[in-house]
């Protein structure tokens, strides 16, 4: 089956002492919602990073569907970064014609949906709008555009309970089945049930990758009470 | 995708830079027309002096409001979305120096129109006591300058003077873009390689004109005033200087151009 992503001996290092990805190798197919967790500093970001070529790898190659990160494959990945991106003095509107402009998978239709569901009026600048209604814009954004692998670092962090369904709703509701979710959080409580495979770095190593169902059956234990064993303090 | 990126670059410097602009035809053409009302050559002088300030400061601020854009789009948290765009860093770079430069060369062209206004007003002429035939005797057009008239000069000036404005906006993108090299002192070290570049154009220009300059123009730069043909002419030495500086400029600003090309290629590092 074609990959959607592949990680060879991928490595990231800062200076000579500090290694944030070490030798990471991965193969990831299409249509699933996989989980990348690991406790802080374990270098979820830094790969995310790497993926949209945000950062230049010290070591190895990663590659969306046999593509090295660029153009081509800008088009199809859907990156939600965990901080605002947006320039707060753009009204909602702005940023809408802004995607539109830029990406040619882009639904400004579905976004306006999901705005209105939410009843975020389009002409609101972002700067007058509260933290957790600009991590909702900024992921109607991510997930109006038909992407084939979407990245999500810490889409549920620093937000209330009812908005991480809500966003986690989100998720599911728009994103299409042949494509592929990379969801990088430490919350795994509120995500398991929606994961079809986990991934656990653990110091820039990947120490398991699993299906969930694989998990339950062969540990018969939830993938939250696996994650406390194997990141135990 | 050229054409969006410099619609969007343009739009955001549009924002600050219309209206500061505007700010400065406002000040001319009231300056222009209502200096003959006040009837005072003291106040006159102050509101031109005034004028001269706005117009440097405006000057500066142009090229650090791009230097501003260029480092806010594409190394701060903007950055995550801009180098997730389907484009090229080539693209990015060259978007930004478009739009920059745009804006850099509007700049250059208003500050002379209205200068012209400024300097137009009866009074401002009054101070100047002299025909525009004898201020160009004075400067040195005698002999085989005699001929060149005065818009040449004007256009000659602000051909220079436009294509140093986008030289100083390649500058500046060099010197954000090596910042990005100071891990965790960006600006600072923006700051840093902006006038270690600065100097260094300096000693690159002092060792031109040293080398590539004629017998005279070396003899004042190595301080060799007997050595100064007698029939030495402050125009030649003027023209002379803005030719060799003028080709050293194009080299540096094309070596900057590419070291800021490979860093946003290589080196990009968002933290």
């Amino acid at each position: 089956m074609e990959s959607i992503l592949e990680c060879h001996g991928l490595t990231k290092s800062y200076g000579k002492m500090y290694n944030a990805l070490n030798n990471l190798n991965l193969f990831l197919e299409r249509g699933q919602i996989v989980g990348l967790l690991g406790p802080n500093g374990s270098g979820k970001t830094t790969l995310i990073k790497l993926i949209n070529g945000l950062l230049v790898p010290t070591a190895g190659e990663v590659l969306i569907k046999s593509m090295a990160p660029g153009v081509e494959t800008k088009k199809i990945v859907s990156y939600l970064p965990e901080r605002t991106y947006l320039n707060e003095s753009m009204q909602i509107s702005e940023v809408l014609d802004y995607f539109s402009d830029f990406y040619e998978n882009f639904s400004r239709e579905r976004a306006g949906l999901m705005l209105s569901d939410l009843q975020i009026d389009e002409q609101a600048r972002l700067k007058t709008l509260s933290k957790g209604t600009k991590e909702k814009v900024q992921l109607i954004l991510v997930m109006s555009r038909d992407a084939e692998l979407y990245i999500l670092d810490e889409p549920i962090a620093g937000v209330d309970p009812a908005a991480r369904d809500y966003i986690l709703n989100t998720i599911l509701s728009n994103y299409n089945e042949n494509a592929t979710i990379l969801l990088s959080t430490h919350l795994i409580h509120d995500v398991e049930n929606v994961l079809d495979r986990v991934l656990f770095l653990k110091q820039g190593q990947l120490v398991l990758n699993a299906t969930v169902d694989e998990i339950r059956e062969e540990q018969g234990k939830s993938v939250d009470t696996l994650f406390r064993e194997v990141f135990r303090c | 995708m050229l054409r969006k990126l410099i619609k969007y670059d343009l739009k955001y410097l549009n924002r600050f830079l219309l209206a500061l602009h505007g700010y400065l035809i406002v000040s001319a053409l009231a300056i222009r027309f209502f200096t003959p009302i006040l009837l005072n050559p003291f106040i006159s002088f102050i509101l031109v002096f005034l004028f001269m300030m706005i117009a440097t400061v405006l000057m500066t601020g142009t090229t650090v409001m791009a230097g501003i854009r260029f480092y806010q789009n594409l190394f701060s948290d903007e950055g995550y979305l801009t180098n997730t765009l389907p484009a090229t860093s080539g693209q990015h770079l060259f978007s930004k120096t478009v739009s920059g430069s745009i804006w850099a060369c509007i700049n250059v062209l208003l500050t002379f129109i209205c200068g012209f206004i400024v300097i137009s007003a009866p009074l401002s002429r009054a101070m100047l006591d002299f025909t525009i035939d004898e201020m160009l005797q004075s400067a040195g057009f005698t002999g085989e300058y005699a001929s060149i008239s005065p818009a040449a000069i004007v256009i000659a000036l602000l051909v220079f003077c436009l294509f140093g404005s986008i030289g100083n906006i390649v500058m500046i993108y060099a010197s954000v873009a090596l910042g990005q090299l100071f891990p965790s002192h960006h600006v600072l070290g923006a700051v840093i390689a902006y006038f270690v570049i600065s100097f260094t154009e300096s000693i690159l220009s002092f060792i031109s004109l040293v080398i590539f300059g004629s017998g005279a123009l070396r003899s004042v730069f190595t301080f060799n005033p007997d050595a100064v043909n007698a029939d030495f002419s402050t125009v030649g030495y003027v023209l002379e200087v803005l030719r060799i500086t003028g080709v050293l400029m194009f080299v540096v600003t094309a070596v900057l151009y590419a070291v800021t090309y490979g860093i946003m290629k290589k080196k990009i590092n968002l933290a």
